[in-house]
């Protein structure tokens, strides 16, 4: 079967692969890293980018010829604050894609569902093309997806933790009921479980910290693209089914012989 | 319940039996546990983990730079006055020195802050001492003010104030706060505090409380490391990070670990903290509490602030000056010896070629204060 675009907020993306900023030790080596993955979408923490500090400022590393820029409004606690970090990242220029990102809580750093949604609702109405991080919720999914988001971003495992894939059972739900991609981010840690994540037919995953504090990030960059390249293509061959306790059994030997 | 009520109940001779521990493989054991409790640290705190300090240190690391990545984030400090009306017999703005006081003027200010900014800082720490009246709150605000149209990241470093106060200095856009307690063994605290208003132990013990409710992002916490037991100092500081953080769970609390410095008022150290004390004590804490900032000043030594980068350290000063003025003139007193004289752009280089990411700018002027 013949891969489609990966179609995202009236794009169409070849690569199915998204890519995070932080961690990395140079500016060099994330760049470098980036290119391996050969993604093209990178999402950057607007609280790193400096407008008034050119040297300082982590969005003139990124070749925006060649990828498109998602700001994330990381550290954000409330709705309102991503709000506005939003409003003026599009003001300067940076892009009208949004991640949100609401986490009140600076240790597990996962996201306040409650207030996400408010900020969804309004960036979208603000003509953004929203990507919200969520926990894995299928109904607060549904709801974002109503509220207009261009997908739904539910965690794997708590960001950073390189867990994998803990919250499979609800990706599978809000993946069964998505009408928008769904977007598997945070708490990949290998390869494979980025794998794993695309044979369950996500739509793309979000890798960062994987990489970044990767021994080689450049290398496992690589790994990255060829694993969700693979994962993807195991979704679309119709993977084999794992076998089942089909065996016939005795009460119902009467049907085989209807 | 405030964290002095809390503190009133613990029994620390219940924590000497984990302290006095000579036994390394409890130590080891305690390093193969997924997360670890606070008894398991105070393990990590005893002679037994001096004897695997590589192991322990390894593991610091490894937490440090799955948490945080090669990262160190730059600060700097501005000292707006030196007024000061207690009596702390290690400091150097101590009431009773005759030293030369100073208290910036609203230009004073304004030039210090040019000068910090063209530097290349986003992030600034205001510090006073402790002087109500020609330091206080409406001061301290203009003050903050005026730094927020420089920096985007605002911390202080003042005395301790009621939590109506810090919420105007929050209004104002101050971020963060730090209040050392210096020491938290009370009879030690009691009898270097000579006079003014800091010897309210209980008042100063609580101030973190009343910050974080205040609405203030950042509270830093530490002692003074060397007017008491470091294994004291350490068991209280864990337990003042996990209180603080279980309750204001919205707020991050950082650690600093000011080791007193002799040089700079001829205090005669009571409990002096070697090098590998020191290390022995953040490796134990970055264990324990895995997600929270590690600060990093200059009274530490340039060859010991290199290597703690690769430990477990998170942020650090640079190119600081410890006397009101100190960016644009040099004549009033400094609080401590600077020991780490490099500027900024030497440290930024240092920290590249160490492998890591020197970031300056890690905040969003739209963060508001916890509500």
């Amino acid at each position: 079967m013949q891969d489609e675009f990966f179609k995202l907020g009236g794009h169409n993306f070849s690569s199915r692969l998204i890519v995070g900023t932080g961690k990395f030790n140079s500016k060099e080596i994330m760049v470098k890293a980036i290119e391996a993955t050969k993604t093209q979408m990178v999402t950057v923490a607007l609280r790193r980018v400096d407008f008034r500090n050119p040297k300082d400022n982590l969005l003139s590393y990124i070749d925006r010829k060649k990828y498109i820029i998602l700001p994330n409004t990381s550290g954000a606690q409330t709705a309102d604050e991503a709000i506005r970090i939003a409003m003026i990242a599009r003001e300067a220029g940076v892009s009208d894609w949004i991640k949100i990102e609401v986490t009140p809580d600076p240790r597990y750093l996962l996201p306040d569902g409650e207030e996400t949604l408010k900020a969804a609702q309004v960036l979208a109405k603000e003509g953004f093309k929203v990507m919200p991080y969520i926990n894995a919720d299928p109904i607060l999914a549904k709801k974002l997806e109503d509220a207009g988001c261009v997908s739904v971003m539910p965690l794997g495992s708590p960001i950073g933790s390189n867990r994998g894939l803990k919250t499979l059972e609800l990706i599978k739900i809000i993946i069964e009921q998505s009408n928008i991609p769904v977007i598997v981010d945070a708490g990949i840690g290998k390869p494979s479980d980025a794998s794993e994540a695309m044979e369950l037919g996500a739509s793309a995953v979000l890798i960062n910290t994987a990489i970044a504090t990767a021994e080689d990030p450049v290398l496992i960059a690589e790994a990255f693209h060829l694993a969700v390249l693979a994962g993807r293509k195991g979704f679309l061959s119709g993977l084999p089914i794992e076998k089942q306790k089909a065996e016939a059994s005795s009460p119902l030997d009467w049907v085989s012989k209807l | 319940m405030s964290f002095y009520e809390k503190f009133g109940e613990y029994d620390y001779s219940n924590f000497k039996k984990y302290l006095d521990n000579e036994d390394k493989d409890l130590v080891l054991n305690v390093l193969k546990k997924e997360k670890i409790n606070f008894f398991d640290y105070l393990y990590l705190l005893s002679n037994g983990a001096k004897k695997v300090l590589p192991q322990i240190a390894s593991l610091a690391r490894e937490l440090t730079i799955k948490r945080f990545g090669k990262v160190i984030n730059f600060y700097a400090p501005i000292y707006l006055s030196n007024e000061c009306s207690n009596s702390c017999i290690y400091c150097g703005f101590n009431h009773s020195k005759e030293i030369k006081r100073t208290t910036l003027t609203k230009d004073e200010i304004e030039k210090e802050l040019i000068a910090l900014k063209e530097v290349g800082f986003d992030s600034v720490l205001l510090l006073t001492g402790e002087s109500p009246k020609i330091a206080g709150l409406d001061y301290i605000k203009e003050a903050v003010i005026m730094a927020k149209k420089y920096f985007t990241y605002i911390g202080l470093e003042i005395y301790p104030m009621s939590e109506e106060e810090y919420r105007e200095l929050v209004k104002a856009g101050a971020n963060g706060l730090t209040i050392y307690q210096e020491t938290y063994h009370k009879e030690t605290y009691d009898k270097v505090h000579l006079k003014g208003r800091k010897k309210n132990f209980e008042w100063r013990l609580d101030t973190p409380d009343r910050a974080f409710l205040a609405g203030f992002r950042k509270v830093g916490i530490g002692a003074l490391l060397g007017l008491y037991d470091l294994k004291y100092e350490a068991s209280i500081i864990g337990l003042h990070a996990e209180y603080l953080q279980k309750k204001y769970w919205r707020g991050e609390v950082t650690l600093s670990f000011p080791r007193i410095n002799p040089k700079e008022t001829g205090f005669d150290i009571p409990y002096s903290v070697t090098d590998k004390d020191l290390v022995q004590m953040l490796c134990a804490l970055r264990i324990f509490l895995p997600d929270t900032p590690f600060l990093l000043s200059t009274r530490e030594k340039p060859e010991f602030r290199d290597k703690l980068i690769e430990l477990c350290i998170t942020q650090m000063s640079a190119g600081s000056k410890t006397n009101p003025g100190g960016y644009t003139k040099d004549d009033a007193k400094e609080q401590f010896e600077v020991s780490d004289k490099r500027s900024l752009s030497e440290m930024l280089e240092v920290v590249k070629n160490k492998g890591y990411d020197p970031v300056l700018k890690d905040w969003e002027e739209n963060f508001l204060g916890i509500i």
